[in-house]
């Protein structure tokens, strides 16, 4: 016993200098999200993966990239037990796509290549990793993750700490603040019945149609911009007071019925514009519609979750977003309609059918929206 | 394929490590991607380590298996030197790690494996609480001798190790007392020990004879006496060979030695197959430097990716050979100063001493050198090298 014991002591002893002088464990998982979506790449040492579930079919020593794919499946059942992402409270997917190599330093990895969704936009996420700990307490997972634009973020999994929580997209009132910016001002690009809305809006800005038939061109473009500004800051305002109280659960509006009054408003819009119903004081039009609208964009952005902290941060910058997005429409386009007021091609060929067409889309989602109808609208 | 390891290394040149290696398929079933270049002994000791692994998984809770198991795992990763090793030891010690009074046989691997991580404070504390238990506990004198003497404390060291005298073996309790004395300013005494332990060695087990022999190698080359230091080396290496095993640390000693003496082209030689272990790569790129071989750039840069992704992992435990890589590799003294200094904090052995030195004259900062030569002072160590280079530091205006 003294001699196996002593044999064991000097074991220990010499290695002091020379005790690391290969790599510890590592492992590399790069996520990122766009909106729901998640991609990413983890590097796994084929070392470990052939210690942790064994690769090397025929014991040969090596391990070839032939018994690598063999054991696909198993290497992806292996690592996605051991990752997981939530988002929101929510658990997200995640799947391997198909795997590659790659070199690091130390010898060559696996590299899985991931795909994913959460139920919903991810702004807050919560990873947690089991890789390897339970059969080598040195390993380390290192994170480097990109929620949304923002700039990438790292983090280091350890036996002590596998679970890594990252807030809203990016830490701090700003960063929270322009997400929601840019959200704001995505809805506007993307939602189409906003952009008809506001063209049903717009086009009367420059070339007036009166009660009774005929076309007034306005005078001056100021007065057009004014206007069309005026308009689109009474929709704003109206608009942030009902998705606030909607957003924060101070009233829950039926979303179908809400939905199929925005149409209506977009159909109205375009029908204003041939058969003029409402011509004076336009914003108070706009504003009551702004109304119909918050409340329909509430449902969309609790989708898209709002951060525990900084919610009236996080809807000011969606509004304001809104808003800037709207303002920058009306100062390309006005401009240019009000070039061509007084060409008749213009009244005849774009105004006319353009409101038409808002008319018509708002029409149809109207009677899609109310009667929960599957018609797919050819826009 | 040509253009994707020319993707790779232009990566590379843009100085991100890891993040840019750019995965590819390879084109053939029958390329091998990783092979195990360890001897058989190895081979067989990482199959038989598994088997116990499972056989642990089953009862995780059984102390005499976890014990085995962490031991097999610490004498591969040594042999190897190999931290993954370390990792499945400490995982097969997980239930008792974290208990404020570890069985004694756990709590001495715990202090091992916090010696092997660079917590030298940690380890010595957890073998101060085995040897107030159990003065009499062999294997905890001896590893704290150890610790104790790569903190700089040969003083220390050298109470633990006269504590062996009639409960370790010979050559072990002699070889300890050597080293401690080689610090402490009897280094003519130790070398005669050591060659009196030498001569009767072949009573004495392979790994104790391994390391009487590289004690006595480093010690003979500090005193300047580098034909006696040969002989060691290559007594130890022919053992070694014999035996079908490895020492990294042997062989590093080895490689220094060899790249001081202007033979460079023979470390190239012996080292161009261990590119794998971070040590001997650094003494490789340092040899390849001296005989201007072509691939020192891409060895370079290895370690460089190496440093930077132990860093990333915040581990700390590369400091001497990063501080070696920074000062003799890329000449970049003001970095090496800094990654020395800190060094200094944890580990103090000769070595560290001379990079430290070297470090604070090259930078042109002498007076950062100070606790060197404190601890000289101290120590009382002999060591010509050491005393040439603080004189040199003198000369420039140092201790004053």
């Amino acid at each position: 016993m003294r001699l196996l014991r002593s044999c064991f002591l000097i074991t220990v002893l010499a290695w002091t200098g020379a005790a690391q002088a290969h790599k510890s464990s590592d492992s590399y998982v790069w996520l990122s999200s766009d909106g729901a979506a998640l991609t990413g790449r983890w590097d796994i040492a084929l070392r470990d993966l052939d210690y942790a579930i064994g690769l090397d079919g025929d014991g040969d020593g090596a391990i070839t990239w032939g018994e690598v794919k063999a054991h696909r499946e198993a290497i992806a059942a292996y690592a996605l037990s051991r990752l997981a992402v939530s988002s929101g409270g929510m658990r997200c997917s995640l799947r391997m796509d198909d795997i590659n190599i790659a070199e690091h330093s130390d010898g060559n990895y696996a590299s899985l290549v991931l795909t994913g969704s959460c139920p919903a936009t991810i702004l807050e996420v919560v990873l947690k990793y089991d890789l390897l700990f339970d059969l080598d307490a040195q390993h380390r997972g290192l994170l480097n993750l990109t929620i949304g634009k923002n700039g990438a973020r790292t983090g280091i999994f350890a036996p002590d700490r596998r679970e890594l929580t990252f807030e809203g997209g990016a830490s701090g009132a700003f960063a929270v603040f322009e997400q929601y910016l840019r959200e704001g001002i995505r809805h506007v690009w993307t939602g189409f019945d906003h952009l008809l809305f506001l063209a049903g809006l717009f086009v009367p800005a420059v070339l007036r149609r009166q009660r009774g038939g005929g076309w007034i061109p306005v005078d001056s473009l100021g007065s057009a911009l004014r206007e069309s500004a005026g308009i689109v800051t009474a929709f704003t305002i109206a608009h942030a007071a009902t998705l606030t109280l909607a957003a924060t659960g101070a009233f829950s509006p039926p979303t179908r019925i809400v939905e199929s009054l925005v149409a209506a408003t977009v159909l109205f819009a375009g029908l204003n514009n041939l058969v003029p119903m409402v011509q004076k004081r336009l914003y108070l039009l706009a504003g009551g519609f702004g109304l119909i609208h918050g409340a329909a964009i509430a449902g969309a952005l609790i989708e898209l979750g709002l951060p525990a902290s900084g919610r009236v941060w996080a809807l000011l910058a969606f509004n304001l977003g809104v808003e800037t997005a709207q303002l920058v429409l009306v100062a390309v386009i006005v401009p240019i309609t009000f070039q061509y007021r007084n060409v008749p091609a213009f009244r005849n060929w774009v105004v006319v059918p353009s409101s038409l067409f808002v008319a018509l889309a708002g029409l149809a989602w109207l009677i899609q929206r109310a009667f929960a109808l599957p018609i797919r609208l050819p826009v | 394929m040509r253009v994707l390891p020319c993707l790779l290394s232009l990566c590379l040149l843009a100085g991100i490590a890891h993040a840019q290696s750019a995965p590819f398929t390879p084109a053939d079933d029958a390329t091998v991607l990783e092979r195990q270049t360890a001897p058989k002994r190895t081979v067989d000791g990482l199959r038989a380590l598994r088997v116990q692994q499972r056989t642990l998984a089953e009862d995780p809770n059984n102390l005499e298996l976890a014990i085995a198991f962490a031991r097999a795992a610490i004498t591969l990763g040594r042999a190897e030197a190999d931290p993954r090793y370390f990792g499945y030891a400490e995982s097969g010690l997980r239930p008792w790690l974290d208990q404020t009074a570890p069985p004694p046989a756990a709590l001495l691997l715990r202090a091992t494996l916090r010696q092997q991580r660079h917590d030298f404070a940690g380890a010595v504390r957890d073998l101060d609480a085995l040897i107030a238990a159990d003065a009499g506990n062999a294997q905890a004198h001896l590893t704290r001798a150890l610790v104790l003497m790569v903190q700089g404390r040969p003083g220390d060291a050298l109470r633990d190790c006269a504590a062996l005298v009639g409960r370790a073996s010979f050559i072990a309790t002699a070889t300890c007392i050597a080293e401690a004395r080689s610090l402490d300013g009897h280094a003519a005494a130790a070398q005669s020990t050591l060659d009196a332990v030498l001569s009767n060695e072949t009573a004495a087990s392979i790994d104790e004879r391994i390391w009487a022999r590289t004690t006595a190698a480093e010690l003979a080359e500090r005193r300047g006496e580098s034909m006696a230091a040969e002989r060691h080396f290559k007594a130890a290496l022919d053992q070694l060979a014999a035996a079908d095993q490895r020492d990294p640390y042997l062989l590093t000693a080895w490689a220094d030695f060899l790249i001081a003496h202007g033979r460079a082209s023979e470390a190239v030689g012996l080292l161009g197959d261990f590119t794998r272990v971070d040590n001997l790569l650094l003494r490789l790129a340092l040899a390849e430097s001296a005989v201007g071989d072509a691939r020192l750039e891409e060895h370079m840069r290895l370690l460089q990716a190496r440093f930077d992704e132990t860093r990333q992992r915040g581990d700390t435990v590369h400091l001497r050979e990063e501080t070696m890589f920074e000062l003799r590799l890329r000449k970049n003294a003001k970095r090496a100063l800094e990654l020395a200094t800190q060094n200094w904090r944890t580990q103090r052995e000769p070595a560290d001493a001379r990079l430290l030195l070297q470090s604070a004259q090259a930078s042109g900062q002498p007076d950062a050198a100070q606790p060197v030569l404190d601890w000289m002072q101290a120590t009382g160590i002999e060591d010509p090298e050491l005393k040439m280079l603080a004189a040199a530091l003198h000369a420039t205006g140092a201790g004053s």
